[in-house]
């Protein structure tokens, strides 16, 4: 008993030592693998603070108003040409119950102006923080677009701050077309240049050419169809030989993001449900 | 002193989230300061002091980078063998009294607090660069972070070094 007793002073450093990694360490792949706590993220109420005042710093010298109203414009603007260009398609040819569905869903959005707080672009697991939470009527799950197109998706929300995934991190996963020629897929971001990504799951068959524009495919109730991705920059075959895999320069900078809006869909409720009927079927993905 | 301690802190942590995560060279590897003032624990300090200021502050960092328990891991790790790597570059002639010592380019000389700073530094960048490297592997991306932010970061606490010996010995004279 003395001994043992001996030991624990000695050695009670070992004991707490232990104790602190293992703690880090639950907290890491916690958050690796969950849709963990908004608490420990910058999504929190004072750090969130703390990384507005900067930006607020920052964005004085770029202008941050007149940059604020014209990306608020751009994104109307952009739905606005999605919707008429659909309009235009079906006066071509005759509309398909699908296209009327379609254009009807768009009548659906509208948009939150947000400013982004924070980003990240050097790591695998880039996020950026909005000033937009539940109080604004954010949820999680919720498309983010900005003036060169789709930003990301919410994953986090907090009470006044969200945590957005941009198409820049490992996990996202954003289903994408090419415009005018319907081919679709998944975009994914493999690391590295935060300037590209790439677009997997195009048949082989497709004739897609280099500059072709990618745009949100409006398959998931994230995004409307029609909003802009990227241009495709290459094209080569994915590792699986099956399809082709196109790189994708795209169009936001994350780098000087400052002015986003948060796509609200008004009968996002309904598509769910109907889609959560078939989830026994298919693995649903944004 | 504790006060003096707990202001350094936030003084350190408020540089590392205000001004070097935005310092990205080419997209690869941060300069990661936090470490300096986990160094600077004189050696009597208490075993259990130094381990929770270290997860304190890793878990402080990590909220505003989104990289839950990578920081408090890495600088907790670094807490548990500062006392070690502190003892092993202190001269031999100051292992009398060096109950005492606190660790800077006076006490240690500056070839041997250099060398201190490099080996710490590179322990911190190997153990965050693997832990990141448990959600997305890329063996040249994870190389390049270990170097880049292994080399700013131990140049930029030599030149705080400087900085700091150049002002102390200034007040003393």
């Amino acid at each position: 008993m003395q001994t043992l007793l001996e030991f624990i002073k000695k050695y009670y450093y070992w004991v707490l030592f232990v104790t602190l990694e293992v703690v880090s360490l639950v907290l890491l792949f916690h958050y690796n693998n969950y849709q963990a706590s908004v608490w420990y993220t910058s999504a929190n109420q004072v750090a969130g603070q703390v990384n507005s005042w900067y930006t607020e710093g920052i964005s004085y010298i770029h202008l941050k108003d007149v940059n604020a109203n014209l990306t608020q414009q751009n994104a109307f603007l952009q739905t606005e040409i999605g919707r008429l260009r659909m309009a235009l398609d079906s006066t071509k040819t005759p509309p398909t119950a699908n296209d009327l569905a379609v254009s009807a869903a768009l009548a659906g959005y509208h948009f939150i102006p947000a400013k982004v707080v924070s980003s990240s672009l050097h790591r695998d697991d880039n996020y950026i923080v909005i000033n937009r939470g539940k109080a604004d009527g954010i949820t999680t799950d919720l498309g983010v677009v900005g003036g060169g197109g789709v930003v990301g998706i919410i994953f986090l929300t907090g009470e006044h701050y969200s945590l957005v995934m941009p198409t820049i991190n490992v996990k996202s996963n954003i289903s994408c077309r090419i415009r005018h020629k319907g081919y679709f897929g998944y975009l994914q971001w493999a690391g590295g240049s935060t300037a590209s990504a790439y677009l997997s799951d195009i048949p082989r068959y497709a004739k897609v050419k280099v500059g072709d524009y990618v745009e949100t495919s409006g398959y998931s109730s994230v995004f409307p169809p029609g909003i802009f991705v990227g241009k495709v920059k290459g094209v080569s075959n994915a590792p699986d030989g099956l399809s082709l895999q196109l790189k994708v320069n795209l169009g936001t900078d994350f780098g000087r993001l400052s002015d986003v809006s948060v796509v609200i869909n008004k009968e996002r409720p309904e598509i769910d449900s109907l889609r959560a009927h078939f989830t026994n079927f298919e693995t649903p993905s944004n | 002193m504790q006060l003096k301690r707990f202001l350094w802190f936030f003084v350190f942590l408020a540089i590392q989230v205000l001004v070097f995560n935005h310092v990205q060279v080419y997209g690869y590897g941060v300069p990661m300061v936090c470490i300096l003032p986990i160094l600077l624990f004189p050696l009597e300090t208490p075993r259990w002091q130094i381990l929770l200021w270290s997860f304190a502050i890793g878990l402080l960092e990590d909220i505003f980078t989104n990289t839950p328990g990578m920081s408090a891991a890495t600088l907790t790790l670094i807490g548990m063998v500062q006392p070690a790597l502190l003892r092993s570059f202190t001269p031999r002639d100051e292992e009398d009294d060096d109950a005492g010592l606190v660790p800077s380019s006076h006490t240690l000389g500056w070839a041997a607090f250099v060398r201190y700073l490099i080996v710490a530094t590179l322990l911190q960048a190997l153990c965050f660069f693997t832990l990141e490297a448990f959600s997305f592997f890329n063996i040249w991306k994870y190389l390049i972070n270990i170097l880049s932010s292994w080399a700013m970061t131990a140049i930029i606490l030599t030149a705080f070094e400087s900085i700091r010996s150049g002002t102390s010995r200034h007040t003393t004279t």
